[in-house]
């Protein structure tokens, strides 16, 4: 095949978008609906992770510790890999945080003062809450510790709600992938079906296989790529169009919610990287494995 | 050249299209396979197409063995082959110069031979000023000529012709005949079904007649007498 041919072949497949723009428009806004369900499940499960996350890091551990050892367990526990942020607490600080709440001026308050009973401590943030029980282990065994205080079922109970939304994310994408596979199958065979006459009459003027399928290979993955960015650009749309107006209305979602949004751009080059990839291939293969059945003449 | 030798083909529902049928077409010749409805002269068509596979027999066509021929080799062989279909078959999303110029893209010429040579080929056949009108914007004789220059464009050594007036008005029909016979003297073999015996017979050429799938005659156009028509002068 020379050059001319391959220019005139991939030339053709572009023209023949246009040329048959009603089925391209149904193989496109099939192609961009399974995308769209797709990435809403994407951004909603990097959501509900990054949510979970926010829980996770509000989560601390309380370490109690020896008096003047303060610098001893400081350099222990930021050498422990799961520990994220250390916050010091000293013993007045303490002090003031139990009586928040209370009159500070009262008498308990003032004669606690004097001679304050609680430990200096540190608040540990971990970056993994599942792991917690061994850090809290690792934590003891410091010298200088006294103890710790670690809110054990909270742990437990965000441990299961990350899996949870981990595998939910990753079966509910699956699943949209698997109905997308098929409803683009059909929409393929649909389009090539009804261009069967065509290949038909390709083959009787001599025309080799190859020759055929390169001009739907290449009709294939324009829209499969023109259905990638028109999804990408809906969901970047769709996306901001949501932040505004939960700023616009000051949606009262509380900080945590709040500083657990992901920014479209954190999840937006993944997702332009999975339908340019998904879209192209479905739409070079689906072509070439449904044109295959017209060529058996 | 064309060769059927005891050529047999049956559907899978059992008809039987052909039976046992042998003729040769040489290099040069003009033949017109002529036969009632369902005689078997599309099936013949399609067998030499390699459409269809005979069931039993030997079908040799430019040298190739169709029975023993692979897969890959039907392209090759089909462009050896100018063919003008009943219904036409032209592309419908394809201009007039694009539809002709595809018998030639297939085969691997060079852009510039393609234009010398489409245009040279649809000014054969007065359809130039007609080069970028699509199919569904011409007539039935303008799309029959498109069909017919299409067949002639890859200069082929066999040219076979469907029905090729079936669609087209009488005058047009001897316009297209008489092009294949100055085609034909130009050195390829023609080859054309029909069942309108007044053309056959005002060519004068060879002509195989086909009923019930098996070669009932096969002789000059003065001898022939089609079937169901009594003899002029029959000998005593």
């Amino acid at each position: 095949m020379g050059l001319s041919n391959v220019g005139y072949l991939l030339r053709q497949g572009v023209k023949n978008v246009w040329l048959n723009r009603l089925l391209s428009v149904a193989s496109v806004g099939v192609l961009t609906v399974c995308f769209l369900l797709i990435g809403t499940a994407t951004l909603f499960s990097f959501n509900m992770g990054s949510f979970v996350h926010e829980v996770e890091k509000k989560n601390e551990l309380v370490v109690f510790l020896e008096d003047d050892m303060v610098k001893t367990v400081k350099h222990r526990l930021e050498k422990i890999k799961n520990v994220a942020k250390l916050r010091f607490v000293s013993k007045k600080e303490a002090l003031e945080m139990q009586f928040s709440k209370l009159d500070k001026g009262g008498e308990l308050f003032n004669e606690l003062s004097q001679s304050n009973p609680l430990p200096d401590s540190y608040r540990v943030s971990l970056h993994n809450v599942s792991e917690m029980k061994k850090t809290v282990k690792k934590i003891e065994k410091i010298k200088g510790v006294e103890g710790v205080r670690a809110p054990d079922d909270v742990a437990k109970v965000i441990s299961q709600m990350k899996s949870t939304v981990k595998y939910a994310g990753y079966i509910i994408v699956g699943f949209l992938l698997l109905v997308s596979l098929f409803i683009i199958a059909t929409t393929i065979k649909m389009t090539i079906y009804d261009r069967r006459r065509e290949i038909n009459i390709m083959k009787f003027v001599g025309a080799s296989n190859t020759f055929i399928r390169i001009p739907f290979v290449v009709e294939g993955v324009v829209l499969g790529l023109l259905a990638a960015f028109l999804a990408y650009g809906v969901l970047y749309l769709g996306y901001s169009y949501m932040l505004d107006i939960m700023k616009e209305f000051d949606v009262e979602v509380g900080p945590m919610v709040r500083e657990g949004i992901v920014p479209f751009a954190e999840v937006g080059g993944w997702l332009i990287a999975g339908f340019v990839g998904v879209g192209s291939l479905i739409g070079a293969f689906g072509s070439m494995f449904f044109v295959r059945k017209h060529l058996r003449v | 050249m064309i060769l059927f030798s005891n050529v047999s083909k049956a559907y899978p529902n059992g008809t039987k299209a052909v039976d046992q049928i042998s003729f040769s077409v040489n290099s040069g010749e003009f033949v017109f396979i002529v036969g009632h409805s369902g005689a078997g002269k599309s099936t013949i068509m399609k067998l030499i197409m390699h459409e269809e596979k005979a069931t039993a027999g030997v079908i040799e066509v430019n040298g190739y063995d169709l029975g023993k021929m692979k897969r890959k080799q039907i392209s090759k062989y089909r462009r050896s082959l100018g063919v003008v279909f009943q219904d036409f078959r032209l592309i419908s999303k394809m201009t007039v110069y694009e539809n002709v110029a595809f018998a030639l893209r297939v085969t691997g010429v060079a852009g510039r031979d393609i234009r010398r040579r489409v245009l040279y080929i649809l000014d054969l056949v007065s359809l130039l000023p007609k080069a970028q009108s699509y199919p569904d914007q011409i007539s039935g004789g303008e799309q029959q000529r498109v069909a017919l220059a299409r067949a002639l464009v890859n200069n082929p050594s066999i040219i076979i012709a469907d029905e090729p007036t079936g669609n087209i008005d009488p005058e047009l029909s001897t316009g297209v005949m008489g092009l294949l016979d100055e085609i034909n003297k130009c050195g390829p073999t023609i080859v054309v079904v029909s069942h309108e015996h007044s053309l056959v017979k005002k060519l004068g050429k060879r002509v195989i007649n086909i009923e019930s799938g098996t070669v009932v005659s096969d002789t000059s156009c003065e001898k022939w007498v089609p079937v169901g028509e009594v003899e002029e002068n029959p000998k005593a």
